[in-house]
């Protein structure tokens, strides 16, 4: 018992020191992935979930290479080093008890009770722990560090550089001195649902139709306080106090544009007013297809799936659907709106679906429909889809035996026509309740066979021959009786074992494009057999139509039209054309002047050779300033309709006009200026050659002489 | 030195002579001919001691005395194998001051590439970008070696300086890129990207941007290299957009059609002096006159078409007139340079005299066609316009299409006819672009007809400046074409420069400009009005002017001797004569002559 009390002990500490030792691991593992983690988040940007399995990997490293399993050896060793009491005799627990001499037991004992005593920790453990808990504290800081820092800070700063050159940075509004605080307080419109805003810059983004309070308080009392708006329209603004240090005032907007603040005779810089306008409503249409058509034989309904969406919300929406039927002179139209079952007001976005039953609506097969979609907006702004449109494809037409009957001689066919067997298999599908199924099947066999038959006749016209025929050897009909005097006709007998399917008439007889309709209709045609062969009429007979339609199409295009032949006039006699006298008519003369119209740009154009010049810091002349001056009021119209563009340019354009400014200005100013010229004129110009003193001429007069 | 010569020879005669003569009446004639030898070569090694004596040396030096010069640019890599492979110590020059990577071989500073050879050193190994051309004119034909180094970035740049309004400029180069990621150059004006390419990485690429320039007057665009979003260089591009002067345009026709009517309210419109006379009947004419007086029309005849630039005709028009009117513009175009627009849409009668020149392809289909067409010039294409039954010109040896459309069939076709030229279009409809609302593909092609049918006016004087790039601090040539007699004076800002007219073509007269600032420069011109040009810091297209170099001294290398170095390297040299050699022969004939005088002659 006490033999096992005293391994008892020395496997606790091992126990109990592994555990430290791994955990000092796991501790510099985790360290370690908090470094590399907030490195590769924040540098390369990678996902976080990559955390995990840095620190996985991290330990099973340092499991696999740097720890060291500690065995009860190991602890008894280390005892017999750290404590003298001991007396080296640690190894002795180890051993089996009763393989244990006398003295060795009685040592035993004596250690055990020395064992129980104290029991410290080994420094290196110690150590260890204390290690990595401090290297889990530095990478804390360090990331904490990495994270307050930016690390592409530098990155970021050359991006907007960069990006300075070629845009206009916004730059932070200068307010007068005499302003200590301004509150504008924006209310939008009340059908966009959005509440009051206040801010305390000058700048103003808002909603069209908004409503602007300014609250202005000023440092000191002031006689009066305007806002000027786009250099024209002046807003005087009214105090709230006595000691006259707050005012305000109050306008709608409804155009963009600029404003300045004037307290006494000091104008403050111009600020924009720009608004957010309200977007007419979006309306795409998923289904159906802009041009449908019904195909006879299938169900006579079209699902509509349409998505709509608006900015601050929808108030109405219908489908508008148009019937037109008939046809030539007696078209008719009827009109009527439909809605969506599922719609309800007010919303930003839908997606509804409307099932629109054509034979509902009273359409009947070769109408068509014409439909689009109608959304209102909050701010009543309408708006309207493409029309689409839903035809029944007419069957009748196809029927009718109209212009094909008529000076054709009808003789007796032996198989029945595609018009023929449509109208069956529609008998067969009306008889199909009243008759055996056995019958059933054989007149839809038989039907089959009246297809192919009508295939193989057409088939002929390509020059393909009866499927009798495919693989087997021709059946070569003799060639009438043999007569003496077809003795020696090579071409008799050329016949006889010639193989003449190609025939060259048949061949030639159609061009390429009927030959590939012809091979559309028999493509249909063997398809509608199949269904037929399969007792399927049902689903033949589509193909049947489609077969048909082919046809019809083709008889069509063999009509030739053949116009009228031209009326004969009588020879004209070219001696005696324009033998008249002409001396009393007058020849009309006429002359003018055109007031040349300047070119709206030329100004804008000239200007910005005149910044050229103010680049150069060359002295101006009176008339460029007078063209810099012009520019800036064309400038100046343009930033009260897009102040977000243009403010920047004009302010810039001011400034150097005050002879105020620094070098970016010029830049600031020309970029406004070159945006508003749009065009680019084209005009024919003479251009000039360098003097010579007629060198050149005296050799090209001498180069003709002596070609001469 | 030749005059020295002759003094020194001729005095040395009279020396001579007079010896001789001393020693030839001497009493006691023993040893004369010894005397007079003595007299002769003591008189000859007089002479050579105050002549220069030179021979021709051929010099078989197994030395080669070597010495390297770093311009800028070199490369230390290829610099240190090289000095690596030789054994000796190699001494090093530098022409640049500021060249900090030269410090590190210890080079001493020289001031110019012609006095390192004056160190005893024949052959000069040159590293870097090389020498510029002032600077290998000073070498005289001395041998050098030349280490080039890879010039990248943009090695050669173009644009047209001055152009008209509504011109495209063309800003076209080539770039060398030899580093691992693609580079964007990007032409920029007033903070605003025009155009963009991009040059892939490790590759040498030409490269165009173009744009129409809005600006009126002088304005400076700049040409950005920018790698992702850091911006490499930056250079100047300057532009001067000039309005040219308006054309005088007569137009004969035979018929009134629209084609005409909207030309002619275009161009009238602009300001242009327009003439029209459409045949109404025989020997009938309606008559109009757009921003010009009115004139005597009846009757074509030189001094009228005088008053004109342009002549648009169409060629029924010039079939029914009558010969001698046909002969009088036909001499205009040939002698007084006169534009002629033939408009026709059949085949020209074979007696006209322009016919041979365009003859007539009619499509054999009568039918409207999308004819998309494009202009020779520019290259750029036009709306697609509908013609019934196309007609082109079948292109002749010495003609110019300007106007083809995509299977290349040529519309516009146009030819020199003695100083003047004609353009024969075959296109009757192009107002449709006009009634379309495509006025600019109407008037990008009526400009360029016309630009083309116009013949350049001759100014009264016309300066040019070059280099193309011209430095700051660096000679710029300034050169004046002009007709009017008389001594001309430069005048750049308030600096006058004296001309010198060219020996062989005495209109031409150039002169000598330091430009000290950075920037446009005011010419004034003799005339009273300004020029301009301008004038590029140091910094400005540095890459240009260090591929310049390279080849500038790549072709100097290839024009002198090269005899390989590695080879012993022969060379004949002038070397003088040592003059002691005369002084100790003076000396012996001199101490004979005496000696004999003193113990043999008494």
């Amino acid at each position: 018992m006490d033999q096992f009390k005293g391994r008892h002990i020395l496997q606790q500490l091992q126990k109990k020191w592994t555990a430290r030792i791994l955990f000092a691991h796991l501790v510099i593992a985790l360290a370690f992935t908090l470094i590399l983690a907030s490195i590769a988040i924040k540098v390369f940007h990678l996902h976080w979930l990559l955390i995990p399995f840095i620190f996985a990997v991290l330990s099973l490293v340092l499991f696999q290479f740097v720890y060291k399993k500690i065995s009860e050896g190991d602890v008894a060793s280390f005892l017999n080093k750290a404590l003298p009491e001991l007396q080296e005799s640690t190894g002795l627990i180890l051993k089996p008890y009763e393989s244990l001499s006398f003295l060795e037991k009685l040592q035993v004992n004596k250690i055990e009770q020395a064992l129980k005593e104290n029991v410290a920790q080994p420094k290196t453990v110690d150590r260890n722990l204390k290690r990595s808990l401090i290297f889990l504290v530095i990478a804390l800081a360090a990331c904490v560090t990495l994270y307050i820092i930016p690390v592409n800070s530098a990155l970021q700063t050359s991006k907007n550089s960069s990006s300075a050159i070629n845009a206009i940075t916004p730059k932070p509004e200068i307010k007068l001195p005499q302003v200590d605080e301004v509150s504008i307080k924006i209310t939008p419109p009340f059908y966009t649902g959005k509440g009051s805003r206040a801010q305390d810059k000058f700048n103003i983004v808002a909603e069209e139709g908004a409503t602007l309070f300014w609250n202005i308080a000023t440092t000191i009392g002031v006689k009066d306080v305007e806002l000027i708006f786009n250099d024209k329209f002046v807003l005087k603004l009214h105090p709230t106090n006595k000691t006259h240090t707050k005012w305000s005032a109050t306008k709608l907007v409804r155009t963009p544009g600029f404003y300045q603040v004037k307290i006494a005779t000091t104008v403050s810089e111009l600020y924009k007013i720009e608004t957010i306008k309200d977007k007419p409503p979006s309306i795409v249409i998923h289904s159906p297809k802009p041009n449908t058509v019904i195909e006879p034989g299938h169900q006579q309904r079209t699902l509509l799936t349409v998505s709509i969406a608006d900015d601050y919300g929808i108030k109405n929406t219908y489908i508008s659907a148009t019937i037109a039927s008939g046809s030539g002179e007696a078209v008719k139209f009827k009109e009527q709106q439909l809605a969506f079952s599922n719609f309800i007001s007010g919303n930003n976005k839908y997606r509804l679906q409307k099932q629109i039953d054509l034979a509902a609506l009273g359409m009947k097969p070769g109408d068509e429909l014409y439909f689009y979609v109608n959304a209102t907006d909050t701010y009543n702004q309408q708006k309207r889809s493409d029309i689409y449109v839903v035809r029944i494809e007419d069957t009748t037409q196809l029927m009718s035996m109209e212009g094909l009957v008529s000076g054709v001689d009808i003789k007796p066919e032996f198989f029945r026509s595609e018009r023929q067997i449509i109208i069956e298999t529609e008998q067969l599908l009306r008889d199909r309740d009243t008759i055996t199924a056995d019958e059933f099947k054989k007149r839809s066999n038989d039907l089959g066979v009246d297809q192919k038959l009508l295939r193989l006749r057409y088939g002929k016209f390509l020059g393909e021959e009866t499927d009798a025929e495919i693989g087997n050897d021709h059946d070569h009909e003799e060639a009438g009786h043999n007569d003496a005097e077809d003795f020696g006709n090579a071409k008799k007998i050329m016949d006889e074992v010639a193989h003449k399917h190609d025939n060259a008439e048949d061949a030639t007889f159609f061009d390429a494009a009927t030959k590939k309709q012809l091979k559309a209709t028999l493509t249909e045609m063997w398809q509608a057999e199949l269904q037929l062969r399969t007792i399927k009429p049902k689903d033949a007979l589509p193909f049947e139509y489609k077969a048909l339609k082919l046809l019809k199409d083709l008889q069509q295009q063999t009509r030739v039209y053949v116009a009228k032949t031209g009326i004969k006039t009588t020879p004209l006699k070219p001696g005696k054309r324009l033998t008249g006298e002409l001396d009393k008519i007058i020849q009309p003369v006429s002359q003018q002047n055109f007031q040349q119209k300047l070119d709206a740009t030329i100004t804008l154009r000239r200007s910005l050779g005149v910044l050229e010049q103010v680049r150069n810091k060359e002295p101006l002349q009176k008339s460029s300033v007078e063209i810099l001056e012009q520019a800036s009021m064309q400038l100046s119209a343009k930033a009260a309709a897009e102040p977000g563009t243009y403010l920047s340019s004009l302010e810039a354009l001011r400034r150097i006009l005050k002879n105020n400014y620094k070098t970016k200005d010029i830049s600031l100013a020309g970029s406004g200026l070159q945006r508003m010229i749009k065009t680019s004129i084209k005009l024919p110009q003479q251009s000039g050659t360098n003097p010579d003193m007629k060198l050149s001429q005296r050799y090209f007069i001498n180069l003709t002489r002596r070609n001469d | 030195m030749i005059d020295w010569i002759y003094i020194v020879v001729g005095l040395s005669f009279l020396l001579l002579a007079f010896l001789l003569f001393k020693e030839i009446s001497r009493q006691n004639k023993s040893r004369l001919l010894w005397r007079i030898l003595a007299t002769v070569f003591a008189a000859v090694s007089f002479a050579c001691l105050a002549l220069p004596v030179r021979y021709y040396q051929a010099k078989t030096s197994d030395s080669v005395n070597e010495a390297i010069l770093l311009t800028e640019g070199f490369n230390v890599d290829s610099l240190t194998t090289f000095l690596r492979s030789k054994d000796k110590t190699i001494p090093v020059f530098t022409l640049d001051e500021k060249l900090l990577s030269a410090r590190k071989y210890s080079a001493a500073f020289v001031t110019d590439p012609g006095s390192v050879f004056n160190r005893d050193i024949n052959a000069v190994h040159v590293f870097g970008y090389g020498l510029s051309d002032e600077e290998l004119k000073e070498l005289n034909k001395q041998t050098l070696v030349f280490h080039p180094s890879i010039v990248s970035g943009i090695t050669s740049i173009s644009w047209q300086s001055k152009i008209k309004s509504g011109d495209k400029l063309y800003v076209q180069g080539s770039f060398n890129n030899p580093s691992s990621s693609s580079k964007k150059l990007m032409l920029t004006a007033f903070n605003t990207t025009l155009h963009s390419v991009n040059i892939p990485a490790n590759k040498i690429q030409k490269f165009q941007l173009t744009t129409i320039p809005k600006h009126a007057g002088r304005s400076v665009y700049s040409l950005s290299i920018v790698d992702g979003n850091d911006t490499l260089e930056k250079a100047p591009v300057p532009v001067q957009v000039e309005q040219g002067s308006p054309l005088k345009v007569l137009i004969l026709a035979s018929s009134p059609d629209f084609e005409n009517k909207f030309l002619k309210n275009w161009l009238a419109q602009k300001g242009y002096a327009v003439v029209v006379r459409t045949a109404i009947s025989k020997n009938k004419f309606d008559k109009e006159y757009l921003n010009i007086g009115s004139l005597n029309l009846d009757r074509i005849t030189s001094s009228l078409l005088d008053k004109f630039d342009i002549i648009i005709a169409d060629a029924a028009e010039l079939g029914s007139m009558g010969k001698q009117e046909l002969a009088t513009i036909q001499s205009n175009v040939s002698q007084k340079s006169k534009g002629l627009i033939i408009r026709a849409e059949s085949t020209a009668p074979r007696s006209a005299f322009y016919a041979a020149s365009f003859p007539l392809t009619s499509s054999n289909t009568n039918q409207q066609q999308q004819v998309s067409l494009y202009l020779f010039d520019n290259s750029s294409k036009l709306q697609p316009l509908t013609i019934e039954s196309p007609v082109s010109v079948r292109a002749q040896d010495g003609t110019q299409p300007l106007v083809a459309d995509k299977q290349n069939r040529v519309f516009v076709n146009s030819k020199l006819y003695g100083s003047g030229k004609i353009i024969f279009t075959t296109l009757s409809n192009t107002f449709s672009w006009a009634l379309s609302g495509n006025q600019n593909d109407y008037e990008n092609l009526w400009s360029e007809l016309l630009n083309k049918a116009a013949v350049k006016k001759v100014e009264d004087e016309a300066w040019s400046i070059s280099p193309a790039l011209p430095l700051i601090n660096e000679p710029a040539t300034i050169s004046l074409q002009t007709n009017s007699a008389g001594l001309p004076q430069a005048q750049i800002a308030r600096a006058g420069v004296h001309l010198k007219n060219n020996y062989h073509l005495p209109f031409i007269w150039t002169g000598t400009f330091w430009p000290l600032k950075e920037g446009w420069q005011t010419g004034i011109q003799l005339n009273g009005s300004t020029y301009y040009w301008y004038a590029y810091g140091n910094n400005d297209w540095k890459n240009v002017h260090a591929f310049n170099n390279v080849q500038d001294t790549k072709q100097y290398e290839q024009s002198t001797v090269t005899t390989a170095l590695n080879k012993k390297m022969v060379t004949s040299q002038k070397a003088e004569f040592p003059k002691i050699y005369f002084f100790l022969l003076f000396l012996i004939c001199c101490g004979y002559l005496w000696f004999e005088n003193k113990y043999y002659n008494s």
